[in-house]
């Protein structure tokens, strides 16, 4: 998929911040626009119509949270909050309220690009496709099967599941809540344990290396990620 | 017996010994004479002066002239004086004996009063000696008090007054009926730097005695007394007494508000140099990376032709592990700042020990690039109650200390089990072993190795790791391997009310420092 021509909206009161993305974003083939605040980000939001929007959570004016509120109120646009370390709850609430993905400063560019791709992915509705493949990893929805590196591993249903919400989320974090809430149900959102029980059988299964995945990533204090 | 009652028996020896003294002049008579007879008769109204005062004297006088009449004066056996000398010497025996009876009297009050202040001096001496070396004021003051009030036998009360008000606050001992009007007599005294009250010129109305307590730097508070049977006692001398007291007191106070400040002085010096130290780790630790990723780009900017490809790459290398550097420094910085604050809030949840690894290896993915990671995690391992985000800093902590004192090549092992109160997480390296006396110095603040050469870093990491895994209820501690090199263990309680004790060895069947 080319960045020809996407448009990415940068709200961040930093200025370097925003050099940084745009110089980096325009050398990758994207349009962007740029808005100082809260406020100018929400008036930017509606004239730009960019097709993701890359949201510092640290601004001046307006609670990033309710920045993203405020967006998800009238558009679907993918959002990227910005954050910093330890700030974990900050950002569980800006992905709960909408938001799709997060970053924690100083980030990657890799990182950076591999989640927006990932976030536009999600939005332009490629999830049609039955067969997610994620190098050595394909899961086939339609078949319920998993295959890695060319083997067939047997899953249990629960194992099923997790795997299948963070595949169609397609490389963005669940928070553990929403994890929970998918394959448990409401109700469930406490029961973290369970996660990690599960999540570390998914890997025994899954991972080349269990200890050192590679598919299934934590994002500490927050939930995961399959890449 | 009449005789026998203790009051009645210098009487009785006065008696005796003048029939004595009548029968031995009536039978030495002629060879005396009657002027040494009559002097032989002072000598039982001396002596009865001197040991027991003016009215057995004057008695043992009277009664000495009578016998002196009637047995040695003609006409014998009768009491009838002829001769007007005789009647003289009656008088003298009589202003004799008063007046050595009442100076005999008056000394032995005096040696008897001496004695009673030379013991309760004594008592002060040994008690002043005791406090002289307690150095908290509210026991000292206490104390003092106490004494004071025995001694004198009456109420006490220290007041002192506040270094910045000059309130005056009763410190110690309390006067029953330490009224306002008490108080006001309190607060006058302060001022007017004058004993005030009962005894004294000033405000003679109120019931207690007060006097500064002064020093050198002018007066620090006030000392009332109140004696418990007023009418018995001289003003005059007892001030003497209180004098020496408050002196007592003021010294006491001065000397222990002289040692609190010395020893706040101290303290300060104290967290002066370790702040000094921590700027001086400091500046160097930001110094040095920033120099290497401004030299590093700058040289870029300026002369980008210059460069090949290769040696491009590798000042960007350099800018970005300086940066990442700069990052964790910071991090650790921060999460001192933290835990110094009290501000660290554990959030427990039960999570996956080789999840937190992974997630700490993968994060330190570059520094480790030159060593060879292994990492061993006991099967069934349980979930252990702990913040992920600190738990993983503690790892990350503790990989870069391995990989700090570590060569290229090196092998930095991980392992984690768990018992049945307990889990257990190492973190091993090869190369250069502690000394054993520095196997615990190491978690403190700062603490570098200078003898093994600098090797950067702030000397926090450690630090932290302590007080995150404290925070948790845990232990950390580091050994040194049997092979080489060093591994630090930490234990983790798997519920809230583990007892403290140490796991037994059951946990760690495979040798970590099998390296």
């Amino acid at each position: 998929m080319t960045a020809k021509g996407i448009r990415v909206l940068i709200i961040d009161d930093e200025p370097q911040i925003r050099r940084m993305l745009r110089v980096a974003l325009t050398a990758h083939g994207y349009e962007t626009g740029e808005a100082q605040c809260g406020e100018a980000g929400l008036q930017q939001a509606a004239l730009f119509r960019p097709d993701l929007i890359i949201l510092d959570l640290g601004l001046p004016d307006l609670d990033g949270i309710h920045v993203v509120q405020a967006l998800r109120e009238w558009t679907a646009v993918p959002i990227l909050v910005l954050s910093v370390r330890s700030h974990e709850q900050d950002k569980i609430k800006a992905l709960d309220a909408g938001a799709d993905d997060y970053l924690t400063k100083p980030f990657g560019m890799g990182e950076l690009l591999a989640r927006i791709r990932a976030a536009l992915r999600h939005a332009a509705g490629s999830t049609d496709d039955p067969v997610l493949q994620f190098d050595d990893l394909i899961i086939d929805l339609a078949h319920r099967m998993v295959t890695v590196a060319e083997k067939e591993v047997k899953l249990t249903p629960i194992e099923w599941d997790i795997l299948k919400a963070l595949a169609v989320h397609g490389g963005k974090v669940l928070t553990h809540k929403q994890l929970l809430n998918t394959v448990w149900g409401p109700g469930y959102e406490g029961e973290m344990h369970y996660l990690r029980v599960y999540v570390g059988q998914l890997r025994r299964k899954v991972e080349i290396n269990p200890a050192q995945p590679s598919h299934i990533i934590t994002e500490p204090g927050v939930g995961y990620r399959l890449l | 017996m009449f005789f026998l009652d203790r009051r009645y028996l210098p009487y009785f020896w006065g008696v005796l010994g003048l029939l004595l003294l009548t029968v031995c002049t009536r039978l030495l008579g002629p060879f005396l004479g009657e002027v040494n007879i009559a002097l032989l008769f002072l000598l039982p109204v001396l002596f009865t002066a001197v040991k027991w005062g003016r009215r057995v004297s004057v008695v043992i006088a009277i009664l000495a002239s009578l016998s002196f009449d009637f047995f040695l004066i003609l006409p014998y056996g009768s009491l009838s004086i002829w001769d007007m000398r005789y009647l003289v010497s009656f008088l003298m025996f009589l202003i004799v004996a008063w007046l050595t009876g009442t100076m005999s009297q008056r000394l032995g009050n005096q040696v008897k009063e001496i004695q009673e202040r030379e013991a309760r001096m004594a008592a002060l001496n040994t008690f002043s000696q005791k406090i002289a070396f307690t150095t908290d004021l509210d026991s000292v003051l206490q104390t003092l008090v106490k004494k004071i009030a025995e001694i004198l036998d009456g109420e006490v009360v220290v007041l002192l007054s506040d270094d910045e008000n000059h309130a005056l606050k009763v410190m110690a001992g309390t006067l029953s009926h330490i009224g306002h009007q008490e108080y006001e007599a309190a607060i006058w005294v302060f001022h007017h730097k004058q004993a005030a009250g009962r005894g004294t010129n000033h405000l003679r109305e109120v019931q207690g005695l007060y006097l500064p307590l002064s020093t050198e730097q002018g007066v620090i508070g006030v000392m009332g007394v109140c004696f418990n049977h007023p009418g018995d006692n001289d003003y005059q001398e007892y001030l003497h007494l209180l004098d020496a007291f408050s002196n007592l007191t003021s010294l006491a106070v001065v000397r222990i508000r002289l040692w609190e400040k010395a020893q706040e002085t101290h303290l300060l010096q104290e967290s002066e140099k370790l702040y000094a130290a921590l700027l001086n780790s400091l500046s160097h630790d930001l110094h040095t990376p920033l120099a290497s990723i401004i030299g590093a780009v700058t040289g870029l900017m300026e002369g980008e032709e210059l460069y090949s490809p290769g040696a491009k790459k590798e000042l960007f290398q350099t800018i970005n592990q300086e940066s990442q550097r700069m990052n964790r420094l910071v991090n650790n910085l921060l999460e001192m700042t933290r835990l110094e604050g009290g501000i660290v809030k554990v959030r427990k949840e039960l999570c996956d020990l080789e999840d937190i690894i992974g997630v700490a290896v993968g994060r330190m993915k570059d520094l480790l690039a030159n060593r060879v990671v292994s990492i061993k995690v006991k099967p069934g391992l349980a979930l252990v109650p702990v913040d992920f985000v600190l738990m993983e800093q503690v790892l990350v902590n503790l990989i870069e200390n391995a990989v700090k004192y570590s060569e290229p090549g090196n092998k930095i092992s991980l392992f984690a089990c768990s018992g049945d109160e307990w889990a257990e997480v190492s973190v091993a390296n090869q190369g250069k072993e502690l000394p054993n006396d520095v196997l615990e110095k190491v978690f403190d603040k700062f603490y570098r190795m200078d003898s093994l050469g600098r090797v950067g870093g702030s000397g926090l990491g450690l630090a932290i790791c302590k007080g995150i895994v404290e925070a948790h209820g845990g232990k950390i501690w580091a050994r040194n391997n049997p092979n080489e090199g060093v591994t630090i263990t930490f234990h983790i309680p798997l519920n809230e009310h583990s007892p403290q004790k140490l796991i037994e060895r059951n946990c760690r069947k495979d040798e970590v420092a099998k390296t």
